[in-house]
């Protein structure tokens, strides 16, 4: 790999504590990711898929070794700190969308620049901007209401993209969806890759969806393991 | 402000009715506390403007109240002689001497009322400059009398009741009303002035209840109380009549604080109330909060946006909680035998948004904390 390693994962372990019970669904993990590369992330449910994905998006903290992303050592950052760093390195994409229902799609997308030192024209314009790069430039003024599923997770893309981060991090982003909207939101998330250089972290069930991303990986029982790009032969169990 | 105000506004139509019951229980709070808090300022306000600074209230020294106080003929007359007082164009002592009583008497079908009787002489509007008439004749002799212009509230009858003509039973005698007095906001303003031998007779005294002086000079009201207050040739107690009257207010206190605690009471059901909302707000928002956390919100922005949603159904509770409130301005309340004139003024309208503003933050902070404080990974499971 000749590009700079814009992820790096060590030893991560990861342990919940409900008091009841100890949970450790990362142990020893160890992840490089290059600056540009689609990878996505598969494994039975409950296998840390979105646990790690958290941690690598400075959501979740981990219980034992580092993790840096982009040069950073998440683990030196203070939460105020840390939330800054999110809003301007990280691009979340929710399985349900998770857009404020209260809010139009230009208004959802706005939100992340409002941490930003943006005029409200600018904030407007870019939020436009990146709803339009979502093929979404019709339905500014739409709630998510009026929105099909789709839609609504384009327009989630477009909040994710709009402070120009350089890291998406899609947790089962086709989950909800049917599968022409699915293929768009794939094909989508194809071109912010390969067009705009994004590094893309996506967490999925489906080996259709995994078929889009360059570098595929497997979780299981705390380990990761990597797949050969091109062969399709993973045991999703769905699929089963 | 990093959430847009518009977040908070709106998500309140997400839950309208909850958002009207709360908005609604807010003015009701609101109202309660300016109309207590005009009730309080209005009770003060009597005992404020009740007495003139070169006035002496002269009663019995064994009396406790004015009620139980006899002041004879003798003692009368050796006050009448004092000096310090002042005379009119005429050259006679501005003193006036005065029987009072409960009484208990019958507006037309209006049984048993109980009101302050005062026997007075032509003399008392010289010395208790606040009290004047503004229609009719002042109190005479043949049972004719002049009544306060609360004197209904205090009777508990409709203000036609004590119209000219009207007449009153008391003592197995009847009164006839010539006249309306006002005695400026004073505790009087709840009184009926009568003719004092007219009293005097149907009472069977041959005492006086009190005499009011009026000193030529304020500068001897003090050593003249004290004076008075040394001899033992007389068998009376001289105060200050500004002294009297807030001595009376302390009697008013107790009722003040029941009114201040009816407003707390209220206040904490409103507090119960918006708390219950917000909890709710919270609570049906909670991936909502996460979400907005991933995207890069601090915990202070999310609470600062509740608190904004619960400050805007403070506001608009107590704005229509205050117009409500209002309402009650001039409206008379009374206490046994006096009323008063409940007063909505700016301070009562700034007390009722007080008390609005304090529900609003903090009936929205414990709510917004427990959301904003929750960690982004839980939130994030919630429905
Ligand atoms: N906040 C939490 N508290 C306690 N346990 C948790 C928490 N989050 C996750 N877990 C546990 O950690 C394990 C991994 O969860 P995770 O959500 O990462 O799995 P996943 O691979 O994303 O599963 P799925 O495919 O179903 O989304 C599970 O056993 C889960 O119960
Ligand atoms: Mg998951």
């Amino acid at each position: 790999m000749s590009a700079t390693t814009i992820i790096s994962v060590r030893n991560l372990r990861k342990t919940y504590d409900t008091g009841e019970s100890k949970v450790t669904p990362l142990d020893g993990v160890n992840l490089d990711i290059a600056e540009g590369e689609f990878v996505s992330l598969m494994g039975p449910s409950g296998s840390g898929k979105t646990t790690l994905m958290n941690i690598i998006a400075g959501v979740d903290k981990p219980t034992a070794g580092l993790v840096h992303v982009g040069g950073v050592n998440l683990a030196e950052l203070s939460d105020a700190k840390l939330a800054r760093w999110r809003n301007r390195n990280i691009g979340y994409v929710f399985q349900q969308f998770n857009l404020m229902p209260v809010l139009t799609a230009q208004e959802n997308v706005e939100l992340p620049l409002m941490l930003l030192p943006l005029s409200s024209r600018q904030r407007k314009h870019q939020a436009k901007m990146a709803l339009t790069a979502v093929g979404l430039d019709d339905r500014l003024r739409h709630y998510p209401r009026q929105l099909s599923g789709g839609q609504q997770q384009r327009v989630a893309i477009a909040r994710a993209i709009v402070t120009d981060p350089k890291i998406i991090a899609a947790d089962e982003p086709t989950g909800n969806l049917d599968r022409n909207s699915e293929e768009e939101v794939l094909g989508i998330l194809r071109i912010l890759n390969s067009r705009f250089g994004k590094t893309i972290l996506l967490v999925t069930h489906d080996p259709h969806a995994a078929s889009f991303a360059g570098r595929r990986i497997h979780l299981d029982k705390g380990v990761l393991s990597e797949t050969a790009p091109t062969v399709l032969k993973e045991p999703v169990e769905e699929a089963a | 402000m990093r959430l847009p105000i518009r977040y908070s506004i709106r998500n309140l139509f997400r839950r309208k009715t909850r958002t009207a019951l709360t908005v609604a229980a807010v003015a009701m709070v609101t109202a309660v506390a300016v109309v207590m808090f005009g009730f309080a300022r209005g009770v003060l306000q009597t005992a404020k403007d009740s007495g003139s600074a070169d006035n002496i209230v002269v009663m019995d020294r064994k009396a406790a109240s004015m009620a139980f106080s006899k002041i004879t003929l003798r003692d009368l007359n050796l006050i009448k002689s004092l000096p310090q007082i002042a005379r009119d164009a005429a050259d006679r002592p501005l003193i006036s001497p005065e029987a009072l009583h409960q009484s208990r008497l019958d507006v037309g079908e209006h049984k048993g009322r109980p009101a302050t009787v005062r026997g007075v002489l032509p003399e008392l509007f010289e010395v208790n400059r606040k009290v004047h008439m503004v229609a009719g004749e002042r109190p005479s002799s043949g049972r004719k009398v002049a009544v306060g212009s609360l004197a209904h509230a205090t009777l508990g009858v409709p203000e036609q009741a004590l119209a000219t003509g009207a007449v009153l039973k008391f003592q197995n005698q009847d009164w006839t009303i010539v006249g309306h007095f006002s005695a400026g906001g004073t505790a009087l303003d709840s009184e009926i002035l009568a003719d004092l031998s007219d009293v005097m007779a149907v009472y069977q005294r041959d005492s006086y209840s009190a005499v009011l002086i009026k000193l030529a000079s304020v500068s001897d009201v003090t050593p003249l109380v004290r004076a008075l207050n040394d001899r033992n040739d007389v068998q009376v107690k001289a105060v200050e009549e500004r002294q009297y009257y807030r001595g009376l207010a302390e009697g008013f206190e107790r009722v003040i604080l029941l009114a201040v605690g009816m407003a707390i009471v209220a206040a904490i059901g409103g507090l119960v109330s918006g708390m219950n909302t917000m909890y709710a707000s919270v609570l049906s928002r909670v991936r909502e909060i996460g979400t907005l956390k991933v995207l890069g919100f601090k915990s202070g922005d999310i609470v600062l946006s509740f608190v904004v949603e619960s400050l805007a159904i403070a506001a608009l509770g107590g704005a229509l909680g205050c117009a409500a409130g209002w309402l009650a301005n001039g409206v008379s309340a009374k206490i046994s035998t006096s009323a008063f004139t409940i007063t909505v003024d700016q301070q009562a309208l700034l007390a009722g948004a007080c008390v609005a503003a304090l529900i609003g933050l903090i009936g929205a902070l414990p709510p917004a904390l427990k959301g904003a404080r929750m960690a982004i990974t839980e939130a994030l499971h919630a429905n």
